[in-house]
């Protein structure tokens, strides 16, 4: 399991499948103002990251991999109070 | 240079160019609404484009001139003449800064100043900055939506992108596909964006964990098969649009494509068109084996002939419709030449109204392109040494403004480019007396040239120097660079004019430049092949009617006397005596010359190819033809050879 | 060796499959061309399974199928195209005795032989040693053949179940789930057991069946149509409500999860740490983590392999109950019998006991 609940920090770890999407919608639907930790993301899954985008919080850390942090994270952290994404 | 700061270049132009004849419009009637619309539309798709370069101070002078038209548009607002003039204003400025642009990819650093003070004169007060950003309601939309979005990494891009619409069927998680991974095996990625599926992100409740609600959108800078192989598993569930720089502007700046026009880069329409030309010469190369074949068997060499024909129609079939694709209005070519005309005067102390017709004609883009430069040089010129100075043109009875008019008209497939003043008109006499002075020629050639030839001496290099050349008309250039530039679009150039009254130059120049009709002359052992855009007629003359005149040979033809050169002299050639002269007649400096060859041979449509290096330099030679047994055909430059 | 009869119109079919099967060695094969022919081949080859086409000139395969389990009951294989029509059809051939079915091969078979073959193979070989299932109210039909006709099985009357004097285990209260787990003649088992289940049954049931996509949906609106339980496909995630069997997406998981404090079952995407799917294992676990073991009832029922073994062995060890399909009922007694031998299963039933044993554990 990818997803792990540190208090009020979920931090997603390695390889997040497709599975953990559930598991993150789960944490973040307990605990909304949790932040995300992705500092430990290796790949993640379409159904992950479109969770952290759907619901936006707050995300911590730059990822291990280099496509996921030059499009997709960087721009996460810097826009995720906008609705639309654009990396 | 940067495609996409070229494109901007043409289409800021024709921006500029739309603006300016709304304004003309506008300064007749303020009120006219749909010049209001129009201009309102040119002002703002500038405003977007400039908006993707570091053309700051362009941007906020014409957000403020937008606003303007805006409130006027509403009726808020009724614009006035003052309004008028200060739109123009801020549009020539626009034109210079395009003009900068192009020469030094950037804004003079007075920009920010020029800017405010257009500004100040614009008394609207702007409105409050906000971008407009395109929604995507329209599906239909998105690649636009996309290009404004992805604005900055288009104009970062110099070459061709791919966007791509990936809408992941929403059960695609079943299937073991990742939407993420398919787009990171996306070679070369510019941009990526992850959009929601229905415009807007499912609430936390509402969220279906393992459904696709997301759409990525991206450009790559690979190509469109390239993209497209990444995506072979989904095929049907993306989109692709190939992404010229070129279109990237346009797009940008008008959300709502208006025109149904496929804008093509021309560089496609030449490669088209010198595979056609290679078709042409393939097909030529049908005749010689018919030739050989009706030597063994008379019916395969009629066989040949006939699909040679049907062959050869297509192919002229095929040619004119290209060469109808490549044929475009001249309009766009001359749109900075009114402010151009405005500038000059100014600079000069002088008003001058400048007045063109005809530009809706249609002509290759090839000549289109080419005409700007030596028309520019003509009215440059015309303005600095025709027009008189106000006070000049008082005194001689003349309105205060000088009139120069422009127009274009078509004669067959030649294409007339007429440019006229109502200026002082040019002295022959002094012409011969510079000449002379400069070492062109001599007194007594300079002595024989009739008044026609004489004002023709304008046109040789080293006629026009340094001393008779101000800043303005020349930009260190003189009347031989006109001379040069029509040449190279296969033109010539006319002059006529009435001292006290004024001077017209014509330039004709062919209307089509794709293939040329080339008659093939033969010269002793040689052929070669002549333009028959330079042929006015061929005649055969009984040797008896030639006449010896002075030192050379003329011929009468139809009641007049005309010279005639012997093309195998002139070649350096030994010709052949025969009971008859053949005579290609063809116009040189005016007049019309007779030159005398061995024999015509047949009549072909090819495309010359430029003469490139030894041959460029060799004195009456345009290029050279490939014929259809492999060949080589040189063309020859009759008027040149003949002058 | 094992005596196969092959029944298709199609000699290209017939040869495809004759061929596989003479790879695999152990079987003797006879083809039929149509339903007469099979059922004449019927006494004289005395096949010990049949592959059977739907679709036949003259006599379609149900109309076949149906006299053999008249004529000479004998495990019947359908190949069936995977369509919604062809679950259709696949379905009602199952409840009228066929054990199982197989994909009619296509596309680039030359390609994919050796996949396509090894699981036609094994779920022909498995077929050939299963039982007829007793639960296809085989006599009302005997008795309506005697009568002249050839009926379709009807909805059977709703019958007030008188519950068996069987001691509960355990007593039971709160609310919880009942899951269920079955694959190889597991839809003629569902009917069996949904069908007598009343429609205010108080647990939510939530069944894992082996099955393709295309076939769980059809299975769920038939059940839907047979049974007093409201029963539905999982295809979304979906709240789960007492007097409800949830049938979960076929070539899918089923998983459970919460939505604020309510229960759901939602399809997810197939693990690949698991071999079939919906997986049994994978739906218990689930349930395991969200719900008290006390309150959880585990059915395994008829299917080929292990799947749900292990997971309702822990419901046993962690305190809830889990019945296992008697041998004698089950068409193939593999995933039963693999919970029994573990000794995950608190009782063994045979199949027309299972509701009974439900009703009474629930203190119904």
């Amino acid at each position: 399991m990818s997803v792990r609940i540190d208090g009020r920090t979920i931090l997603l770890e390695g390889r997040c499948s497709v599975e953990d999407a559930e598991t993150l919608l789960l944490a973040l639907q307990e605990q909304p103002d949790a932040s995300v930790s992705v500092e430990k993301v290796q790949k993640i899954h379409m159904a992950v990251l479109q969770i952290l985008l759907a619901l936006k919080p707050e995300i911590m850390g730059a990822d291990a991999s280099l496509f996921l942090s030059q499009n997709i994270f960087r721009s996460l952290i810097w826009n995720s109070d906008t609705g639309a994404k654009s990396f | 240079m940067d495609e996409l700061l070229e494109q901007f270049l043409i289409e800021g132009r024709e921006l500029v160019a739309q603006g300016g004849n709304d304004l003309a419009a506008l300064a007749h009637d303020p009120q006219d609404a749909a010049a209001i619309d129009s201009a309102f539309r040119a002002f703002h798709t500038l405003k977007g484009s400039v908006a993707l370069f570091a053309m700051q101070p362009a941007e906020r002078l014409l957000h403020a001139a937008e606003d303007i038209l805006e409130r006027a548009r509403k009726g808020a607002n009724p614009l006035d003449g003052d309004a008028v003039t200060a739109l123009l204003a801020c549009l020539d400025q626009t034109d210079r800064w395009i003009d900068d642009m192009e020469r030094q990819g950037a804004l003079p650093g007075d920009a920010q100043g020029v800017s405010e003070r257009i500004a100040a004169l614009l008394t609207a007060t702007p409105c409050e900055d906000t971008p407009a950003a395109p929604t995507p309601d329209d599906p239909a939309d998105w690649i636009a939506t996309l290009m404004v979005r992805e604005a900055s990494a288009i104009a970062q891009a110099n070459a061709p992108l791919t966007a791509f619409r990936y809408t992941p069927d929403p059960a695609c998680f079943f299937r073991g596909e990742d939407p993420l991974s398919v787009v990171e095996a996306v070679p070369d990625m510019v941009a990526l964006a992850i959009l929601p599926v229905d415009g807007a992100w499912p609430a936390s409740k509402a969220i279906e964990a393992f459904s696709c609600f997301s759409i990525l959108e991206g450009l790559s800078a690979a190509s469109l098969d390239v993209v497209r192989a990444a995506f072979r598993l989904q095929p049907d569930q993306v989109q692709f649009a190939p992404i010229a720089p070129v279109e990237a502007v346009r797009q940008a700046s008008e959300s709502h494509g208006e025109s149904r026009m496929l804008r093509v880069d021309s560089a496609r329409l030449d490669a088209m068109a010198d595979g056609l030309g290679d078709l042409i010469v393939a097909i030529n190369s049908l005749t010689p084996l018919a030739d050989t074949a009706q030597q063994q068997d008379r019916a395969l060499a009629l066989t040949i002939r006939s699909v040679q024909a049907s062959i050869e129609r297509a192919a002229g079939k095929l040619h004119r419709d290209l060469s109808a694709v490549r044929m475009v209005p001249l309009a766009p070519a001359l749109r900075r030449l009114p402010r151009i005309a405005r500038e000059t005067a100014d600079s000069l102390g002088k008003a001058v109204t400048l007045t063109i017709t005809g530009e809706t004609l249609e002509v290759d883009k090839q000549i289109a392109d080419g005409l700007f430069e030596p028309l520019l040089h003509l009215l440059r010129n015309a303005i600095d040494h025709g027009l008189e100075t106000p006070d000049q043109r008082r005194a001689v009875g003349k309105d205060r403004d000088g009139s120069i008019s422009l127009s274009f008209q078509r004669s067959g497939d030649t294409v007339i480019a007429t440019l006229s003043d109502d200026g002082a008109g040019i002295d022959p006499h002094r012409v011969r007396q510079t000449a002379i002075a400069r070492g062109l020629i001599t007194q007594e050639a300079a002595a024989a040239l009739s008044d026609a030839a004489a004002l023709r001496l304008i046109l040789l290099p080293g006629f026009s120097t340094a001393a008779t050349l101000t800043e303005v008309s020349g930009r260190g250039v003189g009347m031989d660079a006109v001379q040069a530039a029509v040449a190279r679009l296969r033109g010539t150039v006319e002059i006529e004019s009435i001292i006290g009254k004024g001077t017209r130059f014509s330039l004709h120049l062919p209307a089509n430049a794709l293939t040329t009709r080339l008659l093939v002359v033969e010269v002793g052992p040689e052929r070669y092949g002549v333009s028959l855009d330079q042929v006015l007629e061929t005649v055969r003359v009984d040797r008896a009617a030639l006449m010896p005149v002075g030192g050379g040979l003329a011929c009468v033809l139809r009641d007049r006397t005309i010279p005639l050169l012997d093309l195998a002299a002139l070649l350096h050639l030994r010709g052949v005596e025969g009971p008859y002269a053949k005579l290609l007649i063809t116009q040189s400096s005016g007049e019309r010359v007779a030159l005398r060859v061995d024999g015509f041979g047949e009549r072909i449509d090819t495309v010359v190819r430029p003469a490139t290096g030894v041959l460029a330099s060799a004195r009456g030679v345009i290029g050279s033809a490939l014929l259809g047994d492999g060949s080589v055909l040189l063309v020859l430059d009759l008027p040149e050879l003949a002058s | 060796m094992t005596r196969l009869l092959i029944v298709d119109d199609s000699a290209l079919m017939r040869r495809l499959l004759t061929e596989i099967f003479a790879l695999a060695g152990d079987f003797e094969v006879e083809v039929a061309r149509n339903g007469a022919e099979a059922l004449e081949k019927l006494s004289s080859f005395a096949p010990d399974v049949i592959t059977l086409d739907i679709h036949m000139p003259q006599m379609d395969g149900l109309a076949c199928l149906d006299r053999i389990m008249l004529v000479r009951p004998c495990p019947v294989v359908m190949v069936s195209a995977l369509t919604a029509e062809g679950a259709e059809e696949t379905l009602e051939a199952m409840a009228l005795g066929a054990v199982d079915f197989i994909a009619k091969p296509k596309g680039a078979v030359s390609l994919e032989i050796d996949t396509i073959s090894a699981a036609l193979v094994d779920k022909v070989r498995a077929a050939s040693k299963a039982r007829i299932s007793r639960a296809t109210r085989l006599r009302e039909r005997v008795r309506a053949a005697a009568g002249g006709e050839l009926a379709n099985p009807a909805r059977p009357p709703r019958k007030a179940i008188s519950p068996r004097a069987l001691p509960p285990l355990t007593a039971l209260s709160g609310d919880g789930l009942v899951l269920v787990g079955c694959s190889t003649g597991g839809p003629p088992a569902l009917d069996a057991l949904l069908g007598e289940l009343p429609g205010d049954f108080p647990w939510p049931i939530v069944v894992a069946q082996h099955m393709p996509a295309s076939f769980t949906g059809p299975l769920a609106r038939r059940l839907d149509r047979m049974c007093a339980l409201t029963v539905q496909e999982v295809d979304r995630t979906t709240p789960l409500l007492p007097g409800h069997a949830y049938i979960g997406k076929g070539d899918a998981d089923l998983i459970l999860s919460r939505r604020q404090s309510a229960l759901v079952a939602m399809p997810a995407p197939s693990s690949p740490d698991h071999f079939w799917h919906p997986s049994v294992d994978r739906l218990v676990e689930s349930a395991l983590r969200l719900i008290a073991p006390n309150l959880l009832v585990g059915v395994l029922m008829t299917g080929m392999g292990h799947d749900g073994a292990a997971a309702m062995s822990r419901i046993k060890q962690e305190g809830g109950l889990t019945i296992a399909e008697a041998e004698s009922t089950a068409v193939v007694w593999g995933m039963p019998g693999a919970l029994v031998n573990r000794g995950g299963a608190t009782s063994v039933c045979p199949l027309d006991e299972i509701p009974n044993h439900l009703m009474a554990l629930l203190g119904q």
